[in-house]
């Protein structure tokens, strides 16, 4: 019951988590939590846990980098559009029964799901670094879910180099920007 | 006799050799023929045994691809200085390593690898490429998880849909932006993704329309008069698309063409330019007929829009290609001698459509 409602929180922090840094910390730190419990309730607590914290840590110095700069009004418009049209589509899925797998792990998947979707819608109408760095970010952390739903430690530490390498590549810009401007 | 586990690890010993020797050696024109003249025998060698002989045709692509590279004069200058040289090397050999583990999800993260390297060695803070690609490869990502999970029709046509486009998107094949003509990841990409794409298209069905539309989307794309007016060749990356989406009976031989045609001519299609390429037995014609040969048995409909669809390119070409270069005699000679072995196999296999 806790990682739906969980989940049910991850989504709806996606449409306030428009490229601003704290919004992405605190939308890494559910979808951790989520990835946590889930384990717990399955009795299986083990190395799981550990990446998806290693990536909320990922994703919230991302976001604190991020807090530097700034977002436009075009996408945090899009995302928060996004984020409204994902929950009509999620709560239609929960709606309509009669689906194979559980609900908490059907609950979990849509918000990874949706995760994904928006980060990726964000990314491609963004126009600055900064923003298509969360919207990518944001749909990493929808990976991890997913990953964690399905117990596979590769994809996990895959998300978890992709994450360490947005922000080596948004330290690296920002340097360079810093030091000729 | 060579097993996939020994010839995986041959192909990495063959990445860090090339590493190493470009490295200190600085990458001299006789260094990079050696080497790619190497992952093309170890191809030859590694996969003859286990597969049948159009499997081993495909997993060759990659190595040819490096070959028409190296050895074609015009990229030699562009890539001449520093670190660029590497690069077609790295993605070559996670092309092979790729197609020979055959599975999706190490798939997901030799691209991934191949776009680590594009943005590490190639332009530093290319963001487009990473917004195109990490975008692409989280979709697929993110639509392989629904198809695992097994959740039902409905919600595998969406996996498939997700993962199809995420995978295609991350080759780069329906970017808006056209690419400089040759570069080489997209290609590299876009051979292994195919053919991955068509045995995982064995498991999960549904991504047999996914790729027959997509493949359609993506032969209209290519008619759109910015992305032909400069070579007038065929796109090929729409064929190959198709052609993996056909039913896994009839798929590989007109798939194993198309990817060869890829290879030769690259996303441009400048070698397949001049107008006498386009008929048998050179390599593109015989690809273009296998394969809507084999797209009129599996969907009439889709034949017939894929054939008008060409129909532009080839009389747009016609007047192209008066005063070849050695380079792309060099080509159309190889295309030559690989439509003659793509014909003498569907001669002796039986026909496709057998």
């Amino acid at each position: 019951m806790l990682v739906l409602l969980l989940g049910m929180v991850v989504i709806l922090s996606l449409s306030g988590s428009g490229g601003r840094g704290g919004g992405l910390a605190w939308h890494a730190g559910l979808a951790a939590a989520c990835v946590w419990l889930w384990q717990w309730a399955q009795g299986r607590v083990g190395v799981a846990c550990l990446l998806a914290v290693a990536q909320a840590g990922m994703v919230g110095l991302l976001g604190l980098q991020l807090l530097y700069g700034q977002a436009g009004p075009r996408e945090r418009t899009g995302l928060r559009l996004a984020g409204g049209l994902v929950c009509v589509a999620v709560l239609a899925q929960v709606i309509v029964p009669g689906m194979p797998g559980g609900m908490t792990g059907r609950l979990m998947g849509l918000a990874g799901l949706s995760a994904i979707m928006c980060g990726v819608w964000g990314a491609c109408i963004a126009r600055a670094a900064p923003a298509l760095c969360a919207g990518l970010a944001c749909g990493l952390d929808g990976v991890m879910l997913l990953a964690g739903l399905a117990d596979s430690p590769l994809v996990m530490a895959e998300t978890l180099v992709a994450a360490a390498a947005l922000n080596l590549m948004l330290l690296r810009a920002r340097r360079s920007g810093g030091s000729a401007s | 006799m060579m097993s996939p586990a020994l010839f995986i690890s041959l192909v990495t010993g063959w990445m860090v050799l090339a590493f190493t020797a470009l490295l200190a050696t600085g990458g001299s024109q006789a260094l990079r023929g050696l080497l790619a003249v190497l992952l093309m025998g170890l191809c030859a060698v590694g996969c003859q045994p286990a597969h049948t002989m159009v499997q081993a045709l495909m997993l060759a692509s990659p190595a040819l691809a490096l070959c028409v590279r190296v050895f074609m004069p015009e990229t030699v200058a562009r890539e001449a200085g520093g670190m660029a040289g590497l690069g077609p090397f790295l993605l070559a050999g996670n092309a092979t390593l790729a197609l020979s583990c055959g599975r999706c999800d190490l798939l997901v993260m030799f691209i991934g690898l191949g776009l680590g390297v594009h943005l590490a060695l190639g332009r530093q803070g290319d963001w487009t490429a990473l917004r195109v690609g990490l975008g692409g490869l989280v979709m697929a990502q993110g639509g392989l998880f629904v198809l695992q999970a097994g959740w039902g029709a409905r919600q595998e046509q969406a996996g498939a849909v997700l993962l199809a486009g995420g995978l295609l998107l991350a080759c780069g094949v329906l970017s808006g932006k056209e690419r400089p003509a040759g570069a080489p990841e997209g290609q590299m990409a876009l051979l292994a993704t195919t053919a991955v794409l068509a045995q995982a298209a064995i498991t999960w069905p549904a991504l047999h329309a996914a790729l027959t539309f997509l493949g359609g989307v993506c032969l209209l794309w290519s008619l759109l008069p910015r992305f032909r007016a400069p070579s007038g060749g065929v796109d090929w990356s729409g064929c190959a698309v198709l052609a993996a989406g056909l039913p896994s009976a009839t798929a590989s031989l007109p798939l194993a063409a198309c990817l060869l045609a890829l290879a030769c001519g690259g996303r441009a299609g400048r070698g397949a330019g001049a107008p006498g390429l386009l008929w048998p037995p050179f390599l593109p014609g015989v690809a273009l007929a296998l394969l809507l040969l084999a797209e009129m048995e599996a969907t009439p409909g889709v034949a017939l829009l894929a054939g008008a669809c060409l129909w532009p390119v080839f009389t747009g070409a016609a007047p192209a290609g008066t005063e070849p270069d050695p380079a792309a005699r060099a080509r159309a000679g190889l295309a030559l001698a690989l439509g003659c072995m793509v014909l003498a196999l569907a001669l002796r296999g039986g026909m496709v459509l057998a």
